[in-house]
């Protein structure tokens, strides 16, 4: 209050999103311990197959109707990651 | 990432693969915790799943994005775990840490010794690499800055503004 001091530029009082981009960017990478890279994929799968399967079996069936005109029963889509 | 954003779970595997180093090194920088990297991590790459259709090229790599989203994810990790975000001493739990590395939270170590970020980090003072860690690692604000290292407030505004400026300098990062 009362100072004469022209105001700082506050771009300047914390690091740009472009600094941060150059520092997460440039640090080396740590390797998970060994077992995790592959058991954290099968987690991430479990999540994301599900909702993968239900676009591919939408995707199937669309194509599959768009060609004979009708929908093809049975036939679940392949995974892979199933328990 | 367009494949990516076409469920090709393949490409998704294969772009796992070739950055979950990059994403779990940095959520365990961040986190200090390696149950708690392996969330984020986790939580990362199911986001990208789902949101790969938004990513755009024009503003940046698909690596960049990804650790921009881990970044942010492990910052949420680290305030929901830990509410003393001011820890007095976070290098304390260096269970939580590989035995490689004496100061995860060090920029000059941190940083791989071919890139820019090295050599500049190597030009800062020990003070001007801490505070800079304090900023990209636990978010800080300057007085959460002085509170963490007993400096004053005035010290911490001036050693951190000059040491970006630097880098903007250094790294011709604006």
């Amino acid at each position: 209050m009362g100072k004469l001091d022209p105001k700082p530029d506050p771009s300047l009082d914390r690091p740009s999103p472009q600094l941060l981009r150059v520092l997460q960017e440039e640090l080396s990478p740590i390797e998970p311990p060994p077992g995790v890279r592959d058991s954290l994929l099968v987690r991430i799968l479990k999540r994301t197959v599900r909702a993968g399967r239900e676009w591919q079996t939408r995707q199937t069936r669309q194509n599959r109707q768009g060609i004979h005109g009708k929908p093809e029963s049975k036939r679940p889509p392949q995974d892979p990651q199933d328990d | 990432m367009q494949r990516i954003a076409a469920h090709d779970q393949p490409a998704f595997e294969r772009y796992y693969r070739a950055t979950v180093s990059r994403v779990f090194g940095l959520a365990l920088r961040i986190t200090r915790n390696r149950a708690t990297a392996e969330e984020v991590a986790e939580d990362v790459y199911v986001q990208l799943w789902h949101r790969a259709a938004s990513f755009d090229a024009s503003r940046g790599s698909p690596l960049g994005w990804t650790l921009t989203i881990c970044r942010s994810r492990a910052l949420d990790a680290l305030r929901r775990r830990d509410p003393a975000v001011l820890d007095p001493d976070p290098h304390e739990r260096t269970d939580a840490w590989p035995e490689t590395s004496s100061d995860p939270q060090d920029l000059l170590q941190a940083s791989r010794q071919s890139a820019t970020l090295h050599a500049a980090m190597q030009k800062l003072a020990p003070l001007q690499r801490q505070l800079l860690s304090l900023a990209f690692f636990a978010d800080m604000a300057h007085a959460q800055m002085a509170a963490h290292t007993g400096l004053p407030l005035g010290t911490v505004k001036s050693t951190l503004r000059r040491t970006l400026a630097a880098l903007r300098e250094d790294l011709g990062s604006p």
